[in-house]
């Protein structure tokens, strides 16, 4: 029984005892030269993109190291980092104060480019609503005196992935579909894929997708691909019209990686966002801060990436905000023109 | 509040034993156990790959396990534990959303008696299948990590009899080859993006890895009082390490102290 009691109280020692230390080790300190070295390392361990967008990360220690000292507050701190998530350019990277402040990446157009389209002016002037989801972020329809149907996602959400069966049912009597992703948030890849393959003929290499996987800049996984594949009993193979601006980002840029590949699809508008790959975790600081990055590059078959790039329209317009003020879609009333003059689709 | 639940809890059980004892008879052996357990736990976290602090995690834990001895005084051992818990580090504050932790251990094992039998003293040895479950959620799944060890261990049981409803019993187990599954070196890729509703699958994907690769050590010890012959209740101490230094380090550290209402048939 002796023998059972000096291992039986050095268990409970552990349990009663701070013994954290002990166990776990030293926690990280919490002063701002320590903050950022975890910040500047974590993104040099783990972002996907500096080799495919050719970003000199020790540039970036280099220049800011030197303005983080012991007596850096956490405002100073938080521009640093501020200044640090900019140079990376990329909306899927951000940085977080919670309850403070925010910052995304790529991010200093989207509040001219939000004022450059008009959802409600679509619908005043345009639209016989068939469907609509605010929770699904959908809204299609029948465009006014035209043979023409209309979809708006402001994300890609939908939860059933036979959405593409009832809007294909309600609209694929029309002559031509115009796929609105102006303003688009992204959301879920495979969602659009499903939708996308509403309107695929054949099954083809899309892209592929490599996860950063160890320390060096181009240390990646081996690759994923995804495929185009036709989706549904009826596809689509009509003209097919995509309005895109510079906050087209994620899920809705992954789709149009689908839609682009298709011979009947026309890109109008501006370029896309041009962040593709997925975020990775939420990371944490000792101050409290936190953060998170993209993990992976996208690549065409051909190799080439468009993070960065963005999709680049057939035909690039785009809309001023006095524009939308005085009731006019510059962008929507190029594909209708486009439709007619390519197409004879009215 | 947990701790009111738990004292509940405890409550509840100690009823529950008490009034067994009526039912007592005078059979002098059962084969069969069925051990209901509800604790509290107490634990350490340091994972890499989730984050660079250091937590402390709370939460609690409820088992269902069964035990079979045989006429030849083998045994056989079943149970399946669940744990709900917490992480807290000390730059947490109320604009965070605490993380969540959750915890599945389920075994099986086969035990053969070894050493000399005495009616005071009995002990085992043997073999475990273990499959462990720890997953750590933040504000839904903004932040995921998770251990999966799937695991093979040696397994040695003591049982005291220390007075005549009393006994002290101990067990240490040790994990020696496994399946060990961990996030990915980014914390998530497309498979796991792809298989978010099959957890399962994530779970299990992973290395054939054996003891190095990782270590961990599960200890328990339990004093029970035997309020007739069928009914017992235990209190009873479990610790539990895990460590390894695959792709980024974690260690994980749980002490549970827990009490326990068997029934013996």
């Amino acid at each position: 029984m002796n023998r059972l009691l000096l291992p039986s109280l050095f268990l409970l020692l552990l349990f009663f005892t701070g013994c954290q230390r002990l166990i776990l080790g030293e926690d990280e300190a919490n002063d701002p030269e320590n903050n950022f070295e975890i910040f500047w390392k974590d993104f040099d361990r783990h972002y996907g993109l500096f080799t495919v967008r050719g970003w000199d990360w020790d540039s970036i220690y280099a220049e800011f190291r030197p303005q983080v000292t012991a007596q850096t507050t956490d405002e100073e701190l938080f521009e640093v980092y501020r200044q640090m998530v900019e140079y990376l350019d990329d909306s899927h990277t951000f940085v977080y104060w919670p309850g403070r402040d925010f910052f995304s990446g790529n991010s200093e157009d989207d509040e001219r480019t939000e004022a450059e389209f008009s959802l409600p002016l679509i619908l005043d002037q345009h639209l016989e609503v068939i469907d609509s989801s605010s929770e699904e972020g959908y809204v299609y329809g029948q465009l006014r005196g035209r043979n023409v149907g209309y979809l708006y996602l402001a994300g890609i959400e939908m939860e059933d992935l036979s959405f593409g069966d009832k809007l294909l049912t309600d609209l694929g009597q029309n002559d031509a579909l115009i796929i609105d992703l102006r303003n688009n948030s992204g959301g879920d890849d495979g969602v659009g894929a499903a939708l996308a393959g509403r309107f695929a003929d054949r099954t083809e290499l899309i892209y592929t997708v490599q996860e950063r996987n160890g320390p060096e800049h181009d240390d990646f996984a081996g690759k994923t691909e995804y495929y185009l594949r036709p989706q549904g009993t009826v596809q689509y193979d009509k003209p097919v019209i995509v309005l895109t601006d510079n906050i087209t980002v994620s899920a809705a840029e992954v789709m149009l990686i689908y839609l682009n590949a298709l011979p009947q699809v026309t890109q109008i508008g501006t370029a896309t966002s041009g962040d593709f790959s997925d975020t990775g975790m939420r990371r944490f600081l000792p101050n409290g801060m936190q953060y998170q990055y993209s993990i992976m590059k996208f690549l065409l078959p051909d190799g080439t990436s468009l993070d960065g790039v963005g999709h680049v329209p057939d035909i690039e317009i785009r809309n001023s905000a006095a524009d939308i003020d005085a009731g006019n879609d510059l962008v929507l009333e190029r594909a209708f023109r486009f439709l007619l003059e390519e197409y004879g689709i009215e | 509040m947990k701790l009111k639940y738990f004292f509940l809890a405890l409550g509840l059980l100690s009823i529950t034993t008490v009034s067994a004892q009526g039912m007592a008879d005078a059979t002098p052996q059962y084969q069969n156990q069925l051990t209901l357990t509800i604790g509290l736990n107490n634990g350490y976290f340091r994972d890499r790959n989730y984050s660079p602090l250091n937590y402390k995690s709370s939460g609690t834990r409820f088992g269902l396990s069964y035990g079979r001895i045989t006429a030849s005084g083998h045994r056989w051992t079943g149970g399946l534990a669940l744990g709900l818990g917490t992480l807290k580090h000390p730059t947490d504050y109320d604009r965070h959303p605490r993380p969540e932790r959750y915890q599945i251990d389920l075994s099986v094992g086969y035990l053969r008696k070894v050493g000399q039998v005495t009616d005071d003293r009995r002990s085992w040895l043997g073999v475990k299948y273990r499959s462990t479950v720890d997953l750590a959620l933040y504000d839904g799944a903004e932040a995921v990590t998770f251990y999966g060890l799937h695991a093979l261990e040696a397994a040695l049981a003591t049982d005291w009899k220390t007075g005549d409803r009393h006994r002290l019993s101990t067990e240490v187990s040790l994990p020696v080859f496994g399946l060990l599954s961990r996030p990915p070196y980014t914390g998530w890729d497309k498979f796991i993006v792809d298989n978010a509703e099959n957890i399962p699958k994530v779970v299990t994907r992973g290395d054939w890895v054996s003891f190095g690769a990782f270590a961990a050590l599960r200890a328990s010890a339990a004093w029970t009082y035997d309020f007739g012959q069928r009914w017992s209740t235990s209190a009873r101490y479990d610790f539990s390490y895990f460590a390894s230094k695959r792709i980024d380090p974690v260690r994980l550290l749980d002490n549970t102290f827990s009490l326990s209402s068997t029934l013996k048939f």
